[in-house]
């Protein structure tokens, strides 16, 4: 049983080498397409026609484009993305001081979406056509159709302008306080670990408004999956035989049906997850968070393409990563996987 | 032997009965007649010049002569929301139009002739698809340069896959039909037997992702722009127009981003009912 599991992981992991290399392919083509030669671009606009070529040699512009492919393959290896036009800095050591504020916001997004997605998407499940049910689909709708930046402006302008519950939406903390000491990188679980419950308290008020916003993209398709896969294994054969064999209903929707139909959802969070790498970008405009998607629009509007692909690449390698652990983890859950093999 | 399905009902009926079904339905449909018209139309009857500004009004709330209200260089809101409606269903209709002829030709190829085209075309579909779509849709503006053109490209881009997997599914269910031989017997070449014969067959399936993706991609588009792609100010388009009140909204202007906000939210909710819609029209069994 086990070595059938750890044969079809394995076999998971190799059926990801062709995407990364495929992922490496695209963002490969999107460096070599820079508008205009690259060498012209990179020497600057006072070069002359000696150290454009000389520009072009460090590059490796004048070699093959399979050779030019193993290098940039063997630098992003090494950690080496280049290096931002407009900040001069290491892109990799740029994104990586970056991405803590955007995964702090993404996750807990997430997780907002999470605990009233699924509750909901059940509730709706068990009572079909209730106002429940009604709630749960114009929700699904809704928020299928709304735009992130126009939902994030909305909130703001509710909860900051016309309440003042929340606070000015400038960034990850308020002027007033320090940063917590460096430990994960999100400064709510950096203050809890030193026990700064003010700091906490000041970090989480300025992630409410804008992690709110995020879940309230990421809601929709979790709330239709975990109805539609509760509807499904409700329907099911085992848990007619529970309910035949006089199991309580409790324990018939939250042990039988519930743990069955978690398993569509893994995949459903993997693919939210996609959408929120997105949406985060919109968000921290709206909000001016620090995170890498502002990075990004900085980049772009400087034109720093170096910069751009990096962020790139970077999310597309952490997308299917995640995609790779959220199927790994689907096959160690479901007893189902491997017996058959 | 014909004569016997002479009484069929014609598309028009069929819709007309499918929309009658669901109040739903029908409001989707009358919404999406709205924007098409607004779209077509309303250079002509807009009661402001979109561009004109007059510093004089600057940031009026909505009155009875300017609706939606003025924003900070005294444009009329409500013109430049009218007017952008043609731009944003215009970049839609061509990402979706691009990405449709060439996701439906490449998934059919790959159907139908299976083997490497299989292989090859499948692996680019999941590549694409192994990006966040959003920051791939960033990418590509990126290294093509920032214009209007290219924003419609790498929406376009973005969409491929899922043409290619819907093109591929269905034409890998008809390819083993009788009709396909007897075309082929008849002397049409793959080609043609491919895009005359199976290809009709697969088009109402593929007519309803046209629709859930062109709201998907006026999303897209309007949030590239918003982010200071494409679309270039003082050009009016909904993305824009958000981005540029944005910066009223906590000094409390809310017209600015409400009017065009919710035109765009309208717009994609219309698309996406009318997917629905036309998916009841087109396979009865999943209805409700």
């Amino acid at each position: 049983m086990l070595y059938d599991k750890g044969l079809l992981i394995l076999k998971r992991v190799m059926l990801a080498i062709p995407t990364f290399f495929g992922v490496m392919v695209i963002s490969f083509c999107l460096t070599r397409t820079l508008p205009g030669d690259p060498a012209v671009y990179f020497a600057g606009v006072l070069a002359d026609e000696a150290s454009i070529q000389q520009v072009r040699e460090q590059l490796g512009l004048d070699r093959s484009l399979p050779y030019q492919f193993l290098a940039y393959c063997q630098n992003i290896l090494q950690g080496d993305f280049g290096r931002s036009l407009s900040t001069g800095q290491d892109v990799l050591d740029e994104i990586r001081t970056r991405l803590p504020a955007s995964l702090e916001l993404t996750l807990l997004g997430l997780f907002f979406a999470l605990i009233t997605a699924i509750p909901l998407g059940i509730i709706a499940a068990l009572k079909p056509n209730s106002w429940v049910d009604h709630v749960c689909r114009i929700l699904v709708t809704c928020g299928a159709s709304t735009p992130i930046f126009f939902s994030g402006l909305f909130l703001m302008f509710v909860f900051y302008y016309l309440l003042g519950w929340a606070p000015s939406p400038i960034g990850r903390l308020d002027f007033i306080y320090l940063e917590p000491l460096h430990i994960t990188g999100f400064y709510t679980i950096d203050a809890l670990l030193v026990g700064d419950l003010e700091t906490f308290k000041a970090a989480f008020s300025q992630l409410i408004l804008p992690s709110t916003t995020l879940a309230l993209c990421a809601l929709a398709p979790i709330a239709r999956m975990t109805r539609s896969s509760m509807l499904t294994s409700l329907e099911s054969e085992y848990v007619k035989a529970a309910k035949a064999n006089g199991i309580p209903a409790k324990k018939r929707v939250y042990l039988y049906a519930l743990q069955n139909a978690s398993l569509p959802l893994l995949t459903v969070i993997g693919l939210v997850f996609g959408f929120l790498l997105g949406g985060n970008v919109l968000v921290e405009k709206v909000y001016s968070w620090p995170g890498v998607g502002s990075f990004a629009i900085e980049a772009l509007i400087a034109s720093d393409y170096a910069a751009v692909q990096g962020f790139v690449l970077i999310m597309a390698i952490l997308f299917v990563s995640l995609n790779l652990l959220i199927d790994i983890f689907y096959t160690l859950l479901d007893p189902r996987m491997g017996r058959n093999e | 032997m014909n004569n016997t399905f002479e009484t069929q009902e014609s598309f028009a009926q069929r819709l007309w009965f499918t929309a009658n079904q669901n109040i739903l339905s029908l409001v989707s449909l009358a919404l999406f007649g709205l924007y098409i018209l607004i779209g077509l139309t309303s250079p002509y009857w807009i009661p402001f010049d979109p561009l004109e500004t007059n510093t004089s009004i600057a940031l009026q709330g909505p009155n009875s002569q300017h609706w939606f209200g003025t924003d900070h260089l005294g444009r009329d809101v409500f013109s430049r929301v009218m007017i952008a409606t043609r731009l944003d269903l215009g970049i839609a209709v061509s990402a979706v139009a691009i990405s449709f002829i060439i996701g439906t030709a490449l998934g059919s190829i790959a159907a139908y002739y299976g083997g490497w085209y299989e292989r090859l075309i499948g692996r680019l579909a999941d590549i694409v698809l192994a990006f966040p779509l959003f920051v791939l849709a960033m990418g590509i503006v990126a290294v093509l340069g920032n214009s209007l053109i290219n924003v419609i490209y790498a929406t376009a881009i973005i969409n491929i896959p899922f043409y290619i997997r819907i093109a591929r599914a269905e034409v890998s269910l008809q390819r083993d039909r009788q009709y396909v031989q007897a075309a082929l017997l008849s002397g049409n070449s793959h080609l043609r037997t491919l895009f005359f014969h199976i290809l009709p067959n697969c088009l109402p399936n593929l007519v309803v992702q046209i629709s859930i993706n062109m709201g998907w991609a006026i999303l897209n588009a309007a949030g590239l722009s918003f982010i200071g792609l494409g679309v270039r100010p003082p050009a009016a388009e909904w993305g824009i127009l958000v981005a540029e009140g944005a910066d009223y909204i906590i000094s409390g202007q809310w017209w600015l981003v409400l009017f065009p906000g919710f035109f765009l939210m309208l717009a994609v909710f219309t698309f996406n009912l009318v997917g629905d819609t036309l998916r009841d029209l087109v396979d009865p069994q999943k209805r409700k």
